[in-house]
């Protein structure tokens, strides 16, 4: 029961990093990229640790999971803010030879 | 070997191709940071965690930054700086031969390892040794105790690479601040005091740890480097002109500890680097934590691109 429910989980988070994916491929501009890969990603990346969490067992195990969880979203977050600001800094020089 | 490996071995061999024959530098760098993440992954596989770590913090890591962060000196010394003409004829069959190589070599180590290792190397008899190195973990055993001079020579051959690095600098000193989007964005104080802390206690871990599991000076070293890397561009240490007394003590620390360690007990061992039963431990420990303090300021200042470091004014 666990198993299956590991793995729907895993496999759902796997469904949300394709799409992610696609978007950052498909999508126009930057913002749009950033969006789509942040979003997918973040909900990707949770469903799979919750997942692997299920599967490890161990409370010392899934607490370092949710550490590394909390860790990757919050740097990923940071990450696409700092891009999207460089980008629209550049757009605004742009704007304003 | 799984359905996976035989992948991992495609993507690593597609990757390397990819990086030499990308047309744009920009796009070359970023492939070769994602093909070291994938070597690393690699070295995974084949049940080698120490290299893994070391791969993904120096080869993909460490040297993905130094590698952008020039990319990025050569982009205000003008674009043109940065462009290249695309790889000829000639330079993509070369790079498809290596890469093939390269794919075939990972597809096959991947596939031996599932093998049984013979018993008749070097490693069993480093295996037989353990109990006399002062540490549980094999690879650092072999890195600190049984070719100790080679450690040591390769710490010389990193001051050496710096001290080159130094005096090469002018046309390749990266400022900070005078342009780098982000310093004055509110998340970078969250980001540099929830990161760096737990950065550089995950580098003094992975050097403890490599007494009895993988880890290391070398990656705890570099894991360091990276929370240094961290502070230079969140604004909180700036470059300097003068590298004061500290910073020069810790540079040659790990040199210093490790030479004096062999040098101080030859009178009652009779052998250069010979250590005595009861001290093995605590001096592989101390040799370890300043051969990671040297690597790490080594590693940053081969960022900076500077001779030494200053705190920023509050």
């Amino acid at each position: 029961m666990l198993d299956w429910l590991a793995a729907a989980l895993i496999g759902s988070g796997l469904v949300f990093f394709l799409a992610g994916t696609v978007g950052l491929l498909r999508f126009p501009d930057v913002y749009t990229r950033l969006h789509a890969l942040t979003k997918a990603d973040n909900t990707g990346l949770g469903l799979l640790a919750a997942g692997v969490a299920l599967l490890s067992g161990t409370w010392q195990a899934i607490l370092l999971i949710a550490l590394i969880w909390f860790l990757a979203v919050t740097a990923a977050s940071i990450a696409c803010h700092l891009v999207a600001r460089h980008h629209l800094r550049d757009e605004r020089e742009d704007d304003t030879p | 070997m799984s359905v996976f490996d035989g992948l991992l071995a495609l993507v690593v061999s597609a990757l390397a191709w990819r990086c030499v024959t990308a047309p744009d530098l920009y796009r070359s760098i970023v492939l070769f940071i994602v093909t070291g993440l994938m070597l690393a992954l690699a070295w995974v596989r084949l049940d080698a965690p120490d290299l893994a770590l070391a791969e993904a913090g120096i080869g993909a890591g460490l040297l993905g930054i130094l590698l952008l962060s020039t990319w990025r000196v050569l982009i205000h010394a003008g674009p043109e700086q940065a462009d290249r003409p695309g790889a000829s004829t000639r330079v993509r069959w070369l790079a498809g031969a290596g890469s093939g190589l390269l794919g075939v070599l990972v597809a096959v180590a991947l596939y031996q390892v599932q093998t049984a290792i013979d018993a008749d190397r070097a490693g069993t008899l480093a295996l037989e040794g353990l109990g006399a190195a002062g540490v549980d973990q094999p690879v650092t055993a072999v890195l600190l105790n049984f070719r100790s001079y080679d450690t040591l020579l390769e710490m010389g051959v990193l001051l050496m690479a710096l001290i080159g690095a130094l005096l090469l600098r002018s046309p390749l000193i990266h400022r900070p601040g005078d342009d780098d989007a982000g310093t004055d964005s509110p998340l970078i104080p969250v980001l540099v005091t929830v990161f760096v802390p737990l950065v550089i206690l995950m580098g003094t871990f992975l050097v403890w740890a490599g007494a009895y599991m993988p880890g290391g000076a070398f990656q705890g070293g570099a894991v360091m480097a990276g929370a240094g890397v961290m502070l230079v561009l969140g604004g909180r240490l700036h470059s300097a002109a003068q590298l004061g007394l500290l910073m020069r003590t810790l540079l040659i620390l790990g040199v210093t500890v490790f030479t004096a360690a062999g040098l101080l007990l030859m009178p009652a061992e009779g052998a250069f680097m010979a250590y005595p039963q009861a001290l093995v431990t605590p001096l592989m420990v101390l040799i370890e934590f300043s051969l990671a303090i040297s690597i790490a300021l080594t590693l940053l200042l081969l960022f900076t691109g500077t001779t030494g470091l200053r705190r920023a004014d509050p």
